[in-house]
């Protein structure tokens, strides 16, 4: 023993101090353990010292980011592939690692930093520590969804992230707030069940859950009706948290009642995470065009009943909730065009969604209550009515926005397409567009009207959060073609089947499967 | 022997039950307040709720009697096992 840790320690001496900080594949489990990890440890540290238990987890937070960072730079444009354990795919368990994963891993801490509930308001103590653990729970499910190359170890996060969101939705503690989350967790484990049926019949098929395998057994083994089937049952499922049309029903009681920085997490990001799995499976798996015709057919269902509701809502977080469904329909449209092309409108929608959908929620902090309350507040809050009034033009289209050039990109693929679907699907977009444009004045108008306000202006941490989005809708503005160009290296990277097969089974291993 | 069925039932299982743990407590929580269990009467009150604080009336159904219909009073206590516990509602009237 002592020879060994003579050996260890020599190792250790001999070794460059700057090679230990260099990261390699495995270090990509980090960003989701170290999050799961401190979920654990926050309780007990808080009980040691308040302020240690506040730091740990905008620490964790800041570290994974750090560390996606650090991999994206050093890996640059090939995507890796980390094993956990050490044991090879199809065995073990993969993390994916291409730019797509990367982008929306890192998204989850930044995020999560943005919206952390304890930063600009005074709490403290026990419910403060549950409420961080929560989130760094969610944060850590989050991320690994993002990166998880495999479908148990998807199915595992995905409902890891369900439990932390249905305890984050009812941490106000009112009622009418548990009874939404009661309903949502009755959606959300009937979605479960759907996406595990559909898991098993994959499994029955093909006896394999890693992605890329699949990927290769799928022509033979998940054609015809079966597969569609367990594609229908997984999209079902997953789609629960994505806002897929019929099991939408949730959104606009859970965000009106949830605490606003839970709504603007949820809403913007662990949506479109639910997405990124869809697209996984996808572009790896179930490359049948039913698959497609599906998605189009939810999508565009869920746009127009979505948006009809935001028409009518009459208070200013249920519009803006209705509005995200809406929303999540054009995404779930834009990802079933055919090609990169589809890949990019898909990503363009859903970061777009993801910037303006946040910042709405942050506005609506403290904009709770009917649209008629917001009369005037345009005065106590000029900074706040401002942005509100810039998402809106952006979420319409207005020309040169980003909302504009993926609405155009929406549209052109769908035009391109040229099915009767995707022609109605079209229809669908422009329709919900003038709608819209009718609610989202609706409620600007109010803001701008000359009478006395009773509305408080939004915190200043929340009002700072949507200005730095605005900042950054604003700058993607300026340099639209740099972001295209951007995104379209990522879609080809992440819409190429081969590629992916080929990093998690490298030529040697390739043939033994 | 692939032990991946295996590992994904009792999976599934641990997750189950901790989801239904969860839905139990809810459940709890929800009657203490409201006194029911029936979704549609909780549906209903939490519409209610959301309204009110939201500072404007839910709008009737199109279908309702012309007055609308009362919702049933809010019992001002449930029994949960075999004790009795005061519902908000009780507790506003006893303070």
């Amino acid at each position: 023993v002592s020879s060994d840790f003579h050996a260890v320690l020599t190792q250790l001496a001999a070794a460059d101090p700057h090679r230990l900080l260099d990261l390699g594949a495995g270090h990509l489990v980090l960003p989701v353990v170290l999050p799961l990890l401190a979920a654990f440890l926050v309780q007990p540290l808080t009980r040691v010292s308040v302020a240690l238990g506040r730091l740990l987890g905008p620490a964790v937070l800041v570290s994974s980011a750090w560390i996606l960072v650090r991999l994206w730079v050093g890996f640059g444009d090939s995507p890796f592939v980390a094993a956990i354990g050490g044991f090879a795919a199809p065995l073990g368990i993969v993390f994916y690692g291409d730019k797509l994963a990367l982008l929306f891993a890192l998204l989850v801490p930044l995020l999560g930093l943005l919206f952390w509930p304890g930063i600009g308001v005074n709490t403290g103590g026990d419910p403060g520590a549950r409420r961080d653990a929560l989130t760094l729970l969610l944060v850590g499910s989050s991320t690994g969804l993002a990166l998880s190359g495999d479908l148990f170890n998807i199915f595992v996060f995905y409902e890891l992230a369900a439990v932390a969101s249905y305890g984050l939705v009812s941490v106000t503690g009112t009622p009418r707030a548990q009874v939404a989350t009661l309903r949502y967790l009755l959606i959300g484990s009937l979605g479960s069940v759907l996406a595990l049926v559909g898991i098993s019949i994959v499994y029955i098929q093909t006896g394999t859950l890693n992605l890329a395998h699949l990927a290769k057994l799928a022509p033979q083994l998940l054609q015809g009706p079966l597969g569609l089937s367990a594609f229908a049952l997984m999209l079902f499922g997953f789609g629960v948290k994505a806002e897929l049309f019929p099991f939408n029903s949730w959104v606009p009681e859970v965000y009106a009642t949830a605490p606003a920085r839970v709504s603007a997490f949820l809403a913007g990001l662990v949506s479109k995470l639910a997405v990124l799995i869809v697209v996984r499976l996808l572009v790896l798996v179930f490359r049948q065009p039913e698959a497609h015709q599906i998605l189009i057919l939810l999508g565009t269902l869920g746009m127009l009943s979505a948006e009809f509701a935001a028409w009518r809502a009459v208070d200013f977080p249920r519009m803006i909730a209705l509005s995200s469904a809406g929303q999540l329909g054009v995404v779930f449209v834009a990802f079933a065009i055919d090609g990169d092309f589809g890949i990019v409108a898909g990503l363009a929608v859903a970061l777009h969604h993801l910037m303006v959908k946040s910042a709405l929620f942050s506005l609506s902090e403290r904009w709770t209550g009917s649209i008629e309350m917001l009369k005037g507040a345009a005065s106590r809050a000029p900074l706040a009515a401002a942005l509100f009034v810039l998402f809106a033009l952006s979420l319409v289209g207005m020309p040169p926005l980003p909302g504009f050039w993926t609405k155009l990109l929406v549209l052109v693929g769908l035009a391109e397409g040229g099915s009767k679907l995707e022609l109605l699907a079209m229809l669908a977009v422009l329709v919900t567009t003038a709608l819209e444009s009718s609610y989202l004045f609706r409620v600007g108008i109010r803001l701008y009207d000359g009478s006395p306000s009773t509305m408080g202006p939004p915190a200043r941490w929340d009002t700072g959060v949507a200005a730095l989005f605005g900042a950054l809708l604003l700058v993607v503005t300026a340099a639209v073609s740099p972001v295209g160009e951007l995104l379209k290296g990522v879609a080809s990277q992440a819409n190429d089947q081969s590629l992916y097969v080929n990093t998690v089974f490298p030529k040697t291993v390739a043939r033994e499967y | 022997v692939d032990p991946l069925p295996q590992v994904l039932v009792l999976t599934a299982i641990v997750i189950g039950v901790g989801v239904e743990a969860m839905a139990v407590a809810m459940l709890v929580r929800v009657y203490r307040v409201y006194g029911t269990l029936e979704m549609g009467a909780l549906r209903t009150r939490m519409e209610r709720d959301m309204a009110e604080a939201a500072g404007y009336f839910a709008p009737a159904s199109s279908d309702a009697p012309a007055g609308g219909r009362p919702l049933p009073p809010v019992p001002q206590t449930v029994r949960i096992g075999a004790r009795l516990v005061h519902t908000e509602q009780g507790r506003g009237v006893q303070s």
